[in-house]
Parts: C-alpha cells; sequence; structure tokens
C-alpha cells in the first residue's frame, strides 16, 4: 500500500474508530465473560477493522466496528462452542450501537479532559512525575533526566509505561472498566 | 501473556524512544518496518500515539476555565494544592527531584481590553503589568514559574527565586530569568524584550541553531523569524518606554508616524497619516495614552497640520497646496 493512503486511513483510524474504544469495551464486556480477553478482542476488532477499511473506508465507522466487534465475537463463541456466549450474540437481539452512541460520543471530549486529569493523578508517582515534565511543563527527555538526576533510559521507560496507562485510561472512560489492571500495564 | 500485550509494549516503547531527543532516520526506518509487519502492530501503536498526543491538550490549557476577562479578585485560585517543579533548566537532585513535584499549577488567563492596563499580583511574589489588549495566561506557584504572552505587551517585576527560573512564552521565544524586571511585547514585526534590571536570557525558537541572547540592564532584543538584534539603551529609553504603566506615552523626537502606530495600540479611534511628510516629522512629548483628540489638536496648532476627524480616524496631512485648499480643505486654524 502506498504511504498516502496509509497516511489516510491511519487518520481515519485516530479520529473514526479510536474514540468509539469506551463504548467497545462495554459492548466487548457485555458479551464476554472473560475479561482477561477484552483487550485481545479490542485489538482483533481493531484489526479486522483497518484490514477491510484498505479495500474501502465504510460509510458508517460506528455501524461497522460493532458489526464487526459482533462477528468476531461469534466467531469466538463457536470455536470456543461456548454456548452462552452465542445465546448473547445473535445479530438480531444486539442493541444498534450507532443509535445508542450518539450522545455519549458528542459529550465525550470534555469527558476525554476530565478522564485525562484523572489518569494522570492516577500514574504510578514516578512515572508521573516524568510524564508531567515532558508533557505538561514541556522539556525534552534529556531535560526531564537532567532535572530529575535520572537517565534518559530511565526516563524513555517511564514514558512508554505512561503512554500505555494514558491509552488505557482513556479508554476505560465510561466503560465501567478497570481497565488499567484488566491491561496488565501495572 | 497475551499476544496484544507484548505488541502493546513494543508500541509504547517506540513512542517513547521516538518522543525522546536521539530519533534518527535509520529509527524511523526501523519503526516503519515494525508498522508494516502487521496491522496489529499498526493499530496499537496508533491507539498509543493518539493517547499521548491528546495529553497536550492538558499542557495547552484545555482544562482551564472559558476565557473571561480576568479580574484581579479571581487572579489567585486555588495554587497552593499544586506544586510542579516546571522550570527549565534547574538542576534538583535526584532525591529531592521525586517529590518536587505533584500536579501543574492551573493555568490563570489574565486579559486587558484596548486602551487598558492592569498590574496583578503572582503567587510567587512576582507582578506583572499587562498593557493594552494583551492575552496573558500563567501557571505559577511557589515551585512552578511559567507564563505565556499569547498578545501584547507585559511588564514583569519578578521575585528572585534561584531555585525556579521564571519562563515567559512569547510565541517562538522562550525568556528565562531568576529575578529581574523587564518587558516583552509582541507585535506582528517580532517579539521585544527590554531590561530595566537583572539578567534575561533569550532564546529564539524560530533560530534554534541560534544560541541565546543575554541581555543585563537597559539592553533589549527584537526576536524576528529571522534575527536577533540587540541593542544598547539608555535608561530615560527605557523609562520612555515603560511609561504606559502610568497610562502615559512619551516621546523624544520620534516620527510622527511610530508615535501614531503607538497611540493606534491604545485606542479603537485611529491615527491616520495621509503623507509622508506628515509621517516623517519628529515630535517629542508625555500624553495619556487615550487622549488622541488632545494629541491630534496639538499637531493642527503646533505643527500646522491639517486634522480631519471621523467617528473612527483622525486623519493628519500636511498642509495642502493651495489648490487643494481651494477645493475646501481648509481648516480654521490654518496660518
Amino acid at each position: 500500500m502506498p504511504p498516502d493512503l496509509h497516511e489516510a486511513l491511519d487518520n481515519w483510524f485516530v479520529q473514526e474508530v479510536l474514540p468509539l474504544e469506551p463504548m467497545l469495551i462495554g459492548y466487548l464486556r457485555n458479551h464476554c465473560r472473560e475479561a482477561d480477553d477484552i483487550v485481545d478482542l479490542r485489538q482483533d476488532v481493531y484489526v479486522r477493522v483497518y484490514e477491510a477499511a484498505e479495500a474501502g473506508v465504510p460509510a458508517n465507522t460506528r455501524a461497522f466496528v460493532f458489526a464487526v466487534a459482533r462477528n468476531l465475537l461469534i466467531d469466538r463463541a463457536r470455536h470456543r462452542q461456548v454456548a452462552a456466549i452465542v445465546a448473547l450474540a445473535p445479530s438480531g437481539e444486539l442493541p444498534d450501537p450507532v443509535d445508542e452512541l450518539c450522545p455519549e460520543r458528542h459529550a465525550m471530549g470534555r469527558q476525554d479532559m476530565q478522564c485525562l486529569q484523572q489518569a494522570f493523578s492516577d500514574l504510578p508517582p514516578k512515572c508521573r512525575e516524568v510524564v508531567e515534565l515532558r508533557k505538561i511543563a514541556g522539556l525534552s527527555q534529556r531535560d526531564v533526566a537532567a532535572q530529575l538526576g535520572i537517565t534518559e533510559g530511565t526516563v524513555e521507560k517511564q514514558i512508554a509505561k505512561g503512554i500505555r496507562f494514558l491509552a488505557a485510561a482513556l479508554g476505560a472512560y465510561g466503560s465501567k472498566v478497570k481497565t488499567i489492571s484488566e491491561t496488565g500495564v501495572a | 501473556m497475551s499476544k496484544h500485550l507484548e505488541i502493546e509494549r513494543q508500541a509504547a516503547a517506540w513512542l517513547a524512544r521516538k518522543d525522546g531527543d536521539h530519533w534518527s532516520a535509520a529509527d524511523q526506518a526501523q519503526l516503519d518496518r515494525w508498522l508494516a509487519l502487521a496491522t496489529a502492530h499498526r493499530v496499537a501503536y496508533l491507539r498509543l500515539a493518539a493517547a499521548w498526543s491528546k495529553t497536550d491538550s492538558l499542557a495547552a490549557g484545555a482544562t482551564a476555565p472559558a476565557a473571561a476577562p480576568a479580574r484581579p479578585d479571581r487572579a489567585l485560585p486555588r495554587f497552593s494544592q499544586w506544586r510542579i517543579a516546571a522550570a527549565v533548566l534547574v538542576t534538583v537532585g535526584a532525591a529531592a527531584g521525586w517529590s518536587a513535584m505533584r500536579s501543574p499549577p492551573p493555568e490563570v488567563r489574565y486579559e486587558t481590553q484596548l486602551g487598558a492596563h492592569q498590574t496583578y499580583a503572582l503567587k510567587d511574589g512576582s507582578k506583572l503589568t499587562l498593557n493594552t489588549a494583551t492575552l496573558l495566561r500563567a501557571r505559577v506557584s511557589r515551585g512552578a514559574r511559567t507564563v505565556w504572552l499569547d498578545k501584547g505587551e507585559a511588564y514583569f517585576d519578578i521575585a528572585h527565586d534561584t531555585a525556579h527560573p521564571f519562563v515567559v512564552i512569547a510565541g517562538a521565544n522562550t525568556i528565562t530569568v531568576l529575578g529581574t524586571r523587564f518587558t516583552v511585547r509582541r507585535e506582528a514585526g517580532g517579539t521585544e524584550v527590554a531590561v530595566v534590571d537583572g539578567r534575561v536570557r533569550v532564546e529564539n525558537g524560530q533560530m534554534p541553531s541560534q544560541p541565546p541572547v543575554i541581555l543585563v540592564k537597559h539592553q533589549k532584543v527584537l526576536a524576528t523569524p529571522e534575527a536577533m538584534r540587540k541593542s544598547e539603551e539608555s535608561e530615560g529609553a527605557i523609562d520612555r518606554q515603560l511609561s504606559w504603566r502610568e497610562g502615559k506615552l512619551v516621546f523624544d523626537q520620534v516620527t510622527l508616524d511610530a508615535a501614531a502606530s503607538e497611540f493606534n495600540r491604545y485606542n479603537k479611534k485611529k491615527l491616520v497619516l495621509a503623507d509622508a511628510d506628515a509621517a516623517r516629522l519628529k515630535i517629542g512629548g508625555r500624553f495619556d495614552v487615550d487622549n488622541i483628540e488632545g494629541f491630534a489638536h496639538l499637531l493642527q496648532r503646533g505643527f500646522g497640520l491639517d486634522v480631519r476627524e471621523t467617528n473612527d480616524a483622525i486623519t493628519i496631512a500636511s498642509r495642502r497646496p493651495p489648490a487643494a485648499r481651494r477645493a475646501g480643505t481648509t481648516h480654521p486654524h490654518r496660518d
């Protein structure tokens, strides 16, 4: 695939698909008993959605994402022969996520900010110090290391950890999932 | 460990490395290869990158209350619960470092309307005075002192604190001080920094290869995208430049053109110079910033200039040739 197409798809994915993450996690949780699987399911949905979009970006992203999620749940249930989940997953009985999700999605911008603030204060202390100096004070990683008297390698590791925490917190918002512990970041 | 969690770890490691100071073209090529290897890599990376860039909005102050003209009584909210070592170039010992910072101080907006000027006290003991039509945001507590001059001009009287430099960010320019008095003025042509007392460091972000300019008492610099022009000023010149803090404009042999553009910073009604002869006239004197009519009157009487006033402008022209006067451009005060 040419790079510019990748770029367009990446933008679509970031702007249209990723904001659905709290709803997607909520949906997966409602239809999957094993909490440990949520992260893998979520990422499998993303992979399928992205690969399908390479052939053509769907007109209705939300409907598409949740159709993919539903199909994935059904496949998985058949594969594992877990009757309870199959019973939950027939297409006719699934809520229509499009209508259901509109108002929540609309309000997400502000909630994102509150969520981010919460996520910041929930970061482990060392990680938070590094992330705040880097992101809020705007210091470079080198300057963060100098200020805290630690190596740049340590700063980089804490940043990597912080990124995963923040992503998990953003995804968890509104889904009533303790995603941070479930994703095993800690 | 699940496949996806391992991928997420790798994606986070890539992002953190890219966020650092040693990212090279070879690194980028390697990352591109990793991303192309599997869609699972790409979506994991995009997800983390999106979350990481979202945190920029926290730093940009998206959480601050809606913009409203700053009121002095609201200028000093709950600082005490916030501490952050935000200052650039401070070296804090490792032991102290981990406990030196909690959350950043909240952002406070200060704004003045056209023609106004206002002084504010900051939590760290510093004082700042905003000139006409100025917008400034501050994150200041005892441990962190950063302000953003978004537009206009401000005078800073900075409380001395060697452990916590006071940082003024004016667009691409960063001004770092320990304790001093100076002004920063943003205009279309560039950012000007003038030092009344003490020592100030100015960095021009648009010229990263240029070393920072160090200014001491009575020096100033004009930072533009292309240059850093440093100059020595007399004490009087600096004082004149600061007379706006008393609501005055003080001119000493400046062109009428320059004087008019100073007045125009403070007033809705604008002074317009109709011709180059008028624009080149040198004038001096002390005026209230809002007394544009009085200034025009003086030009009329003292210099015999042609002055015409409408609702939103006062147009000043040199004396017209006789032909023009016959066409009806005379005024009562002409010679």
